[in-house]
């Protein structure tokens, strides 16, 4: 008797729960429903007439290039007026507390959301849970893995190809002929640092040569680390030629390193950053270097804001999907910019973004 | 004197029970038992008298399998049972009542019954078994009250319940009346009797001939390790006894004693009473050196503490002429305790250092030290002290015993106090250098200072002091001086003492237990603490928004929770054997990558089982290693998981150096499968929190757990195999880290090396907010389930109240600091009080 009883609770659980996928899964996923492009006047083209709610989130929110990111984000979600209400949320480094606060989101209601995926495809499950339940989900900068349609809206990423062919085409030009070129990138294993790596290496010739930790040498993005893998190279390798860097102000601290040992600063191919342009001017007496950097990409947040919005309203959905960081400074070339050093900002300013640098300062304080 | 049982003739036939054939035992070349041999027949009391050190408890460890004999053997009923533990002595029916009783505080009176008692005691319900056990020794607690709040007395009594339960065939009673006051003393006596009547052999360890002569049939009496002889009691003297067991040889020189009548009255005590000693008045001339004698235990190091301003007492202590409180003796008398290491030296300061540090005033220039000064003064002391330390600056852990001790003296003069004090000061100290302390003592107390010391050594008290005190149980039972001062005098005032145990003063029992009070000091009272802020944050965040119930959010709240709970289940193991596990983290991270290989999309039902046995077998490696590494290579809990912390996450990255291998969108959707808002694996993970609180509570697995994380040394008196509990801990804990890894699989859904080591600190956390204690012991699983789904709720919390990042940190490390604070600092004051009892 018993025994048929829970096998018949178990079947009639289990019909419930199928209906319900089923019914899920029959529906059409992903957030407006008309197709139709509204505008709101006198708002920017991706601004449509649907109220929304909006999130954006971070996966680590603790340092100062996340401090301009995000309120470049914040910007442009002002400049559309059918935003009603922005929520921000820093996943503090934890997977654990950025899956909840992806979740969370949705059962709040918002109803479009930019994510920083900081752990990747790690992410994945909760960014297609928020997906699925009509949220539009916008990941932007690293690759979630999955698909756009199935997992979320879109994935607005940066070029780090191209920042990679960017660096290849001056260090073939400005050090010719070969050389040592170490890579200090993030994380190990992240993908930006790797993807620029393969760039690098597709558009260099052999006679450069890759010396240490291959892909790059893992500096976590991490002044301190930076410099202790930086003297440990420089004791090991006596020809440095070029250092390449994904995160150029993390530099400035391990540079002085190179005179210290009686060595040149070798040419550097790296991101921009207000600390990095002074320190390449207050070098040019005593111990002068090459350098060309890429834009650092604080404003790929914007065109990733202005997807999830326009999606979310019924805008004009912008047509580029990818965010192209453009050559910023070349010490040799001065073009587009020479290095350009203010010395009256604080260093964790950068000037390749939209954000004018006196606001950057104010945000940290 | 009816009491005394006369010997029975056919006890002379019958072989003995257990008998000890020429047992030596050496500690580190010091002889604590020289080729001693001793019989035990049935139905007779066997006393064992003996000085302080003269070897009567390595004896019984011996008899019991706690120790293991260098040379010699252990007959039982005439077979040879060497070498003996103290599982296999239990099971011939040798039982054994401890000088320190083999109680496991952190668990309930009726669970230590259960867990050191065989389960055939307990067939006809657990209940009424232990109210006979306990009705039978007179012991009146509350069968559900932890022995914690037990008193001393009351332990003892425990403990002899125990012993009597298995109505044994060896007895041994390791100076079971300490404790105890006189009616408790008459029905144990009678107890004893009863067992003996019915052919139980006795082995009785004591130090009062009193006693001996009520009981005892026989008597072994030992000194220095060795038998001086065996008699009837009936045809042995007390003076004949006495003369057995004093007689040490005198080992060093002392100085001259004060010539009497040179000074006034300098040191008076009057009417001192504290913790442990009662009415001890005295009066001592200048240059007089007290000490205080009798058995180990019976209050002198308590009096000698109170002196020093260390214990609160009252009465008055007079110095020359001036009347001190608890506060100025602290600050002006010099105490030198008898355990030097941990409370004497500062182990990692130098030898200046450890001296200087109490006169620390003396080398001051306005608010700095002079070193100069300093060096000057801590060089003059520790040169006329005949310090031999190859400089002021080495570690003080590198000077021989007695050299330390004079860093000790020497630090007590320097401070200039008005009282020095000294427990034990030659303990393991060489002869040579006893020599000079006695003439530093003697020098002292020449230059005034009255000097008080203690020690267990008769003749050291002999040769130096001017006066002695004789304490038993509390009180002192013979003050001597001059001529008086002989160890046979000593050695007859207490051993002849008839003084019962103190009664703990009214004020520091607690009140009679009622149900609310014990709960609250319960196990349980942790988890609805965190149950009621689970309901009330729950109620705010409603307020706020009724999203919060709606089905998408508790759903991924609890899956959530099931993750962190199972693994904080696991980390709860370890902390219930007194340890921790900092390896669940990257070990729950590491089986996820393990998984990335073989549960994908596309791969056969063969490889997704693969996986899943490996990753099995992976977590109950771990978690082997884990326990060997602690129990068998003696590392600490921390060190040996830190080592498997580290190791792992480096498997990770080897197996995965980027993200990859998703894991096969079935196993996400089971793992993730949800009944409304109510997941399956949190339906799993509640079952298995009642089945696992179940067997904490009721089975003898939760015992030995929970007995090994309270009291070690208790946990291996009473025969519980050690080890392999804590090993087996640290393969459940593993095992529940592999169901926390199956939740991870959806969660986030890849093989990715930089995952799953936040888990240690969150399942930390977790459990502790749960209640269980970082201490061992004592703890639930309800709890940590508890305390894993409030901390889901406070991350989901902060998205819902808008609340910024710094109040997230800030909300997480108050929630911590309450909880360590409610249930740590309770527990801690608790503890000290029933110990004081």
């Amino acid at each position: 008797m018993k025994p048929r009883t829970t096998l018949g609770v178990i079947a009639a659980v289990a019909a419930a729960v199928s209906l319900t996928l089923s019914g899920c899964s029959s529906s059409t996923a992903g957030g407006s429903t008309s197709n139709s492009v509204t505008h709101v006047a006198g708002a920017p083209s991706w601004c449509g007439t649907k109220k929304i709610s909006f999130a954006l989130l971070d996966g680590f929110g603790g340092n100062s290039w996340r401090l301009v990111t995000t309120a470049s984000g914040k910007e442009e979600a002002k400049k559309c007026p059918s935003v009603t209400k922005f929520t921000y949320a820093d996943g503090q480094g934890n997977t654990q507390k950025a899956i909840s606060d992806i979740k969370s989101m949705v059962s709040t209601g918002v109803n479009a959301m930019v994510v920083f995926p900081d752990a990747g495809k790690a992410v994945l499950p909760a960014l297609t849970s928020a997906y699925k339940a009509h949220v539009v989900t916008v990941p932007y900068r690293v690759d979630p893995g999955g698909k756009a349609g199935v997992n979320y809206d879109k994935w607005i990423g940066d070029d780090f190809a191209h920042d990679g062919v960017s660096w290849a085409t001056w260090i073939k030009a400005n050090v010719p002929g070969g050389g040592n070129i170490l890579f200090m990138g993030g994380p190990a294993g992240n993908s930006q640092s790797v993807t620029e790596y393969n760039s690098l290496r597709k558009n260099l010739p052999d006679s450069y040569k890759f010396i240490d930790q291959e892909p790059f040498v893992p500096t976590n993005w991490d002044p301190t680390l930076t410099q202790q893998l930086l003297s440990a190279a420089i004791a090991k390798y006596p020809k440095i030629d070029v250092i390449v860097s994904d995160f150029g102000p993390t530099l400035v601290s391990s540079l002085p390193l190179f005179p210290k040992s009686g060595r040149a600063i070798p040419a550097l191919a790296t991101s921009d950053g207000n600390s990095l342009a002074c320190f390449w001017k207050d070098s040019q007496a005593k111990s002068p270097f090459k350098m060309v950097t890429v834009a650092t990409g604080n404003d790929n947040v914007r065109l990733a804001v202005d997807y999830a919005i326009a999606k979310a309203t019924g805008g004009k959905l912008p047509t580029a999907d990818i965010f192209q960081g453009s050559v910023f400074e070349d010490s040799v070339s001065g073009n587009p910019h020479p290095v350009d050093c203010q010395s009256s900002l604080p260093g964790d300013v950068y000037l390749s973004a939209q954000m004018p640098g006196e606001q950057q300062a104010a945000l940290s304080k | 004197m009816d009491g005394t049982l006369t010997m029975e003739p056919a006890a002379k036939v019958l072989p003995a029970t257990l008998e000890m054939r020429g047992i030596t035992k050496t500690y580190a070349g010091v002889v604590a038992l020289s080729d001693v041999s001793v019989d035990i027949r049935p139905g007779e009391v066997h006393a064992i008298l003996g000085e302080n050190g003269a070897g009567k408890s390595t004896l019984m460890n011996v008899a019991t399998g706690g120790t293991e004999p260098d040379t010699g053997e252990v007959l039982f009923e005439g077979r040879s049972v060497s070498p003996l533990s103290p599982k296999t002595a239990a099971d011939l029916g040798i039982a054994i009542v401890h000088q320190h009783p083999a109680v496991l505080p952190d668990m309930t009176v009726l669970e230590n019954l259960q867990v050191a008692l065989p389960a055939r005691l307990f067939a006809d319900g657990s209940v009424a078994a232990a109210t006979r056990m306990l009705e039978r020794v007179g012991l009146e607690v509350d069968l559900r009250e932890r022995v914690e709040a037990l008193t001393v007395a009351q332990r003892h009594l425990l403990e002899i319940a125990k012993a009597f339960a298995v109505d044994p065939k060896v007895l041994v009673l390791d100076e079971p009346t300490a404790p105890l006051g006189g009616a408790v003393v008459d029905r144990f006596f009678d107890l004893i009797r009863d067992c003996v009547r019915a052919g139980t052999a006795v082995v009785y360890i004591t130090h009062r001939m009193a006693e001996v002569r009520e009981l005892a049939h026989r008597v072994t009496v030992l000194r220095d390790g060795r038998v001086r002889g065996t008699s009837e009691v009936d045809a042995i003297s007390d003076e004949e006894l006495l003369a057995l067991i004093v007689g040490r040889k005198l080992e060093s020189t002392f100085p001259d004693k004060l010539v009497p009548a040179e000074g006034a009255d300098d040191l008076r005590i009057a009417d001192l009473a504290g913790q442990g000693f009662v009415g001890v008045s005295t009066t001592a001339a200048r240059g007089a050196i007290i000490g205080v004698a009798g058995v180990v235990g019976n209050g002198q190091s308590d009096l000698l503490r109170a002196l020093a301003g260390l214990e609160p007492f009252s009465g008055t202590v007079e110095i020359g002429g001036t009347a001190y409180t608890r506060r100025e003796l602290l600050h002006r008398a010099a105490y030198m305790p008898a355990d030097r290491l941990s409370e004497g030296l500062a182990r990692s300061l130098s030898v200046r250092e450890n001296a200087a540090v109490a006169a620390l005033r003396r080398f001051t220039v306005g608010p700095l030290l002079s070193t100069a000064r300093e060096v000057k003064q801590v060089g003059t002391a520790l040169a006329s002290l005949r310090v031999k330390a190859a400089s002021m600056d080495a570690p003080i852990l590198s000077l021989s015993g007695g050299n330390q001790q004079k860093v000790v003296i020497a630090r007590a003069l320097l401070s200039e106090p008005v009282l020095l004090i000294a427990d034990e000061p030659t303990q393991g100290v060489d002869v040579g250098a006893r020599a000079d302390i006695y003439a530093i003592l003697r020098e002292a107390s020449g230059r005034g200072i009255p000097v008080v010391i203690a020690s267990s050594d008769t003749k050291e008290l002999e040769g130096l002091c001017d006066q002695v005190l004789v304490m038993s149980r509390g009180h002192v039972v013979a003050t001597l001086t001059g001529d008086e001062i002989t160890e046979e005098r000593m050695v007859h005032a207490a051993v002849s003492s008839r003084t019962e145990a103190i009664e703990a003063p009214e004020a520091l029992r607690e009140d009679r237990t009622t149900g609310i009070r014990r709960f609250l000091r319960g196990d349980y009272a942790p988890s609805a603490l965190v149950a009621t802020i689970l309901v009330v944050l729950g109620a705010v965040l409603v307020s706020q928004n009724p999203a919060f119930l709606s089905d998408f959010n508790i759903s991924n709240l609890l899956t959530a929770a099931t993750a962190l709970g199972f693994i904080a289940m696991g980390q709860n193991i370890a902390l219930l054997t007194g340890g921790i596990d900092l390896s669940v983290g990257p070990l729950a991270g590491f089986l996820v990558v393990i998984a990335s290989f073989f549960i994908n999309d596309g791969k056969s039902p063969g490889s997704v089982v693969l996986g899943l046995v490996l990753m099995l077998a992976t977590a109950l490696l771990v978690g082997l290693i884990n326990g060997a590494l602690i129990r068998f290579a003696r590392f600490t809990p921390i060190a040996a998981t830190l080592a498997l912390y580290i190791a792992l996450g480096g498997f990770a990255l080897l197996l995965r150096p980027t993200q990859g291998g998703y894991i096969a969108q079935s196993i996400q959707d089971t793992v993730n499968l949800s009944f409304g808002p109510i997941p399956l694996f949190f339906l799993v993970v509640v079952a298995l929190t009642v089945v696992m609180e179940v067997l904490l509570r009721r089975r003898r697995w939760g015992w030995r757990l929970r007995a090994v994380g309270s009291e070690e040394d208790a946990a291996r008196n009473i025969g519980l195999n050690v080890n392999r509990t804590v090993v087996l801990g640290y393969v459940a804990t593993s095992a529940f880290v592999f169901l926390g890894a199956l939740m991870l699989m959806g969660q986030y859904g890849i093989g990715d090396p930089s995952q799953g080591s936040a888990y240690t600190l969150t399942s930390i956390t977790a459990v502790v907010l749960g209640g269980t204690s970082l201490l061992g012991g004592r703890g639930t699983f309800i709890g940590p389930l508890l305390g894993a789904l409030l901390l889901q709720q406070v991350l989901s919390a902060t998205v819902f109240l808008g609340l910024g990042t710094v109040f997230q940190y800030f909300f997480q490390g108050l929630l911590i600091l309450a909880a360590a604070i409610l249930y740590t600092t309770g527990r801690v004051r608790r503890r000290r009080r029933a110990n004081a009892l």
